[in-house]
């Protein structure tokens, strides 16, 4: 039974904690975006995690307390060698046929897992954690370590690990013969060479590195030395053997699950560091279940984030705000300029609180929507005139049933199949609907009558610079172009001050 | 152990790339003619020169340690010349032993190092012998060092020793290894024994349990050369790294030793041209003047032409060359850089005599081959290769310009020029500008006023060049025009 969860203030919530794919997901290039979160993680099977969104703002606030200790990069290190030295534990790669073999890979991981536990019990001992979350992994913790099971395993653990790491043996190589006999001393003779060669030491050169004599797969000669070496030290090698019978499955399931809990988190911080380099900031935004405003400042789409980061590029970040009684914000401006982004990033921002991570903003207010809705034109599904028009409205009758007041909807570009005239006329009824039932709606329109539906609805321009270039940056008011003007010169940083500047005595 | 002979304190790594405007310099210096000469055919010596000489030295005992070590090297050419020699056929058999590079195992490793380390303990006896026959007559500090610590590092006692250890590890009685246990069940921590000799380590592992590999059993052979070569690996690693250690020591002194066997073949190739020993003066103040400098590379051009030398007495920041084309104005600005140049590398200068500032860096501004513009615009791409220069550029430098900022109109190219030599002068940086653009060239004559040195390519009457400048105010017309009209003569009708 899963004791303690990372993610729930009530560990049995946590079996609720998997769920598919929302089907707003995909609009919302959220599959993309958790897909590259959780890339290079596939062991842990994140995805689900990310799927869930959260009922009140207290589960909302039980994971803020978590980013915020998890900001601290002790803890979050300290997490991350955890969850990699459980994986490792659980995912043992070899698979040695050999008995003596068995016997010392079971021995080996038991340490690995003894060593792992006790390193995070200590991490958390000493850090400075406030969060629900891992205070009581703290004290989840200490009481195991103290349990008798856990305490025998960790002693005989650690007196076999240490008998087997004092063995030295000799190998005396002679054609093809090999005795192997007890080590008598260490004798170096590579060291004495060294102090014999050592008019060179102080000149130049590069060192090479020793060869690596890491963990390898063992040969039919290795094993032989093995037997070899396991006779001469019979006794050891008998306690290693009853080992493995006393200690059959010494693993905890919920620190399993909380090595994959905290992947959630590692796994969405390591992204959003990625993303620092080229601007994006994060924070955690403030959610309320009551109010339906939002405000964020300094927005950014993570999709195309992801993208400017792995491909380069300029990444323009937006404000928007819904305040008091605003409801409705319709989206408009020159093609290519950004909108769908604009739109899409606003879903990203209210999901992304919803699962109680930090948003890609310089600051945010959000609220927290029971459902999400998304209304995007179907490229693929596309069916021609009539019956595309058709299905179209249908998806938009079921949205409109299922909606509730505290439902976000995003609309991109409705009703684009069919002509102007029916489209404002029907786009007109949906939004009274909309208004009707005081819900939250980004709509984005080339239809301009839809941004003047009533006193709940704002518009939104893509703001558009002196000579038509798109600035990909959404205002209330159009913006204002900006002079470019700079000399030749000064582009090169050769304008007398610049150069005077730059040449250093 | 360092070599020392081209700098007091350290040895300069040989493989270094050289720094784009040190290769820039070099380029536009034509110094590819020095280079040939001090080569005299060997390809290696032409990279060391192309190294060596456009990197100088900034400080001026540094100057005088290479100056004192080639004087040396004059009065004994064939012991710099023998050194050079034995360094050379040392890294040559190296490069060329059997196994060389695909030794990947640390059995064959050792093999190869104890084959090569035999070979330069020969060859570190050799440069002994040399130095015990030829030590006593030297004079230069470099010289004198390098061969007492050769002497004193590998005496009989050393080089005897080391024999002996390199026929230890042929491993006459087998290897001795001793192992811990890694957690998997393979061995780790493998160390070697001292070589055993026969009946010693029979009884040494009396008790021991025996495997045999039986004959025919490649795989269970193959295993047991891994084992070997775990417990070898140390060794062999101590090995091949003093033998890079040796090796670098002798590429160092092949390196080093090969830049005044270049030095030797530049002056054999001047034969009896006018050198000198430059008097480098420190930064503290802007020193340059000389008598009857020319330009080295075209001295080695057209050996048979009597190279025209000029004087000039220019302790300023700014000297600007105007005057008649093809007049000899680029020839001096380079006779000028290389001069610069071969001071600083510790040689003497084609000069009856020179005293100069040693210079930060020597940085060069000239005009590029059409092919390179294609992308950018001409003015781009002048801006952008001055830019990168300020890039590198500190004060002390010397800055050659050769008709910078011509490829816009005048009006632009000079007010963006004014700005940027009034920048540099402030900034200690030494410009020798060669322009044909009056209005600059104008300006500067009434901006910087004695703070400048003017100097004019001189046509004759008749219209000839003497290849002399001398010191004089920008003319307002230029002799381009001459050549305008000549060319354009026929066809102007338009």
């Amino acid at each position: 039974m899963i004791a303690h969860s990372l993610l729930f203030a009530r560990p049995q919530d946590a079996a609720g904690g998997d769920r598919e794919e929302p089907p707003y997901f995909h609009d919302l290039r959220l599959d993309q975006v958790v897909a590259s979160i959780t890339r290079g993680r596939e062991d842990y099977r994140l995805g689900p995690l990310f799927h869930a969104v959260l009922p009140t703002a207290d589960a909302v606030a039980y994971r803020h307390e978590v980013v915020r200790d998890l900001s601290g990069s002790d803890v979050a290190a300290a997490l991350t060698g955890f969850s990699s030295g459980i994986r490792a534990v659980l995912d043992r790669h070899a698979h040695p046929t050999h008995p003596i073999q068995k016997d010392l890979d079971f021995l080996a991981s038991a340490g690995a897992y003894v060593e792992v536990v006790c390193r995070l019990a200590g991490d958390l001992r000493d850090a400075a954690v406030r969060s629900r979350g891992l205070c009581g992994l703290r004290d989840y913790l200490r009481a195991y370590l103290e349990s008798p099971p856990f305490a025998a395993l960790a002693q005989e653990t650690g007196d076999l690990t240490d008998a087997l790491a004092g063995l030295r043996y000799s190998l005396h190589v002679r054609g093809g013969r090999i005795r192997v006999g007890r080590a008598a001393g260490a004798c170096d003779y590579g060291a004495e060479l060294e102090a014999v060669l050592a008019p060179f030491d102080a000149g130049p050169g590069p060192d090479r590195p020793f060869l690596s004599a890491g963990p390898r797969p063992l040969t039919r000669v290795d094993v032989l030395v093995l037997e070899a070496v396991a006779e001469l030290n019979a006794e050891t090698f008998e306690r290693v053997r009853m080992f493995r019978g006393e200690y059959a499955a010494f693993v905890d399931e919920t620190l399993v699950a909380v090595a994959r809990e905290a992947q959630f988190y590692l796994a969405f911080q390591d992204f959003a560091n990625g993303l620092a380099g080229i601007g994006v900031r994060f924070c955690l935004p403030e959610v309320s279940a009551r109010s339906k405003e939002m405000s964020a400042r300094e927005a950014a789409d993570l999709a195309l984030a992801d993208k400017i980061a792995r491909d380069g590029g300029v990444l323009v970040r937006n404000d928007f705000a819904l305040r008091g009684p605003e409801r409705i914000m319709v989206v408009s401006g020159p093609n290519q300029g950004g909108k769908t982004t604009f739109a899409r990033m606003i879903g990203q921002v209210h999901h992304l609180a919803a699962i109680g991570l930090p948003v890609p903003c310089g600051a945010a207010k959000v609220f927290l929507f029971d459902c999400l809705f998304t209304h995007f034109a179907e490229e693929e599904r596309a069916s021609g005139g009539h019956g595309k028009l058709e299905a179209e409205l249908l998806r938009l009758h079921d949205l409109l049933e299922r909606a509730t007041p505290r439902s976000l909807v995003i609309l991109n570009e409705m009703l684009s199949s069919t002509s102007a005239q029916d489209a404002a006329a029907i786009a007109g009824r949906v939004m009274e609907r909309l208004v009707d039932l005081d819900l939250v709606c980004v709509c984005v329109t080339f239809l301009d009558e839809l941004s003047r539906s009533g006193d709940t609805t704002v518009s939104v321009v893509g703001a558009v610079e002196d000579g038509a270039v798109r600035t990909f940056r959404f205002r209330r008011a159009p913006a204002d172009g900006a002079a470019y003007a700079a000399s030749i010169a000064a582009r090169y940083g050769l304008t007398y001050p610049q150069l005077r500047e730059r040449i250093r005595p | 152990m360092n070599v020392l002979l081209l700098n007091p304190d350290h040895d300069v790594v040989p493989d270094v790339p050289l720094a784009p405007h040190h290769r820039q310099a070099g380029h536009d210096l034509r110094l590819e003619a020095m280079v040939d000469a001090m080569a005299g055919g060997d390809d290696f010596l032409a990279d060391v020169a192309r190294r060596v000489v456009p990197a100088g030295l900034d400080e001026v005992p540094a100057i005088r340690y290479r100056q004192d070590v080639l004087a040396d090297c004059l009065r004994h050419p064939d012991v710099i010349r023998d050194l050079y020699a034995l360094a050379a056929a040392a890294v040559r058999q190296e490069s060329g032993s059997v196994l060389g590079a695909m030794a990947h195992s640390p059995s064959l490793k050792l093999q190869r190092s104890i084959d090569v380390l035999g070979m330069f303990a020969e060859t570190l006896a050799a440069v002994r012998r040399l130095g015990a026959n030829e030590g006593a007559p030297f004079r230069s500090a470099g010289l004198t060092r390098f061969f007492t610590t050769v002497t004193t590092r590998f005496g009989d006692g050393y080089l005897g020793s080391l024999r002996e250890h390199l026929r230890a590890l042929r491993f006459r009685n087998g290897v001795l290894i001793s192992a811990g246990l890694h957690p998997s069940g393979a061995g780790t921590d493998y160390s070697l024994g001292r070589p055993p000799d026969g009946r010693r380590t029979a009884a040494r592992t009396r008790n021991g349990i025996d495997i045999r590999i039986a004959d025919g059993d490649d795989s269970g052979a193959q295993a047991l050369a891994g084992i070997v070569d775990l417990g070898v690996a140390r060794t062999a690693a101590v090995l091949a790294r003093t033998t890079d250690r040796i090796l670098a020591f002798f590429r160092h002194l092949r390196f080093q030793a090969g830049f005044y066997v270049g030095c030797l073949n530049l002056h054999r190739r001047l034969g009896g041209a006018p050198v000198c020993w430059p008097d480098p003066v420190s930064r503290e103040s802007v020193e340059l003047s000389c008598r009857g400098l020319y330009d080295v590379c075209l001295a080695l051009a057209a050996p048979d032409r009597h190279a025209v030398g000029n004087d000039l007495d220019a302790g300023v920041g700014l000297i600007m060359i105007t005057g008649a084309n093809q007049g000899g104005k680029s020839t001096f600005m380079r006779a000028v850089g290389l001069a610069h140049l071969m001071m600083q590398c510790g040689m003497f200068v084609t000069a009856a005599s020179l005293r100069a500032t040693v210079r930060s860096g020597v940085f060069t501004h000239f005009p590029r081959d059409e092919d390179d513009t294609l992308t950018r615009g001409r003015l781009d791409d002048e801006l952008a290769r001055l830019s990168s220069l300020a890039d590198t550029m500190t004060g002390g430098a010397l800055l050659l310009l050769n008709e910078s900022l011509s490829s816009t109109n005048e009006r632009e190219g000079a007010q963006i020029a004014a700005e940027i030599v009034r920048a540099l002068v402030e900034r200690d940086v030494t410009v020798v500008y060669v322009t044909h653009m009056y209005e600059l060239s104008h300006r500067m004559y009434l901006e910087q006023g004695n703070a400048a040195v003017f100097l004019r390519a001189d046509r004759l009457p008749d219209g000839r060049r003497t290849y002399r400048l001398h010191p004089g105010a920008p003319l307002a017309t230029s002799y381009g025009q001459d050549l305008y009209r000549r060319i354009f003569a026929s066809g102007g009708a338009s």
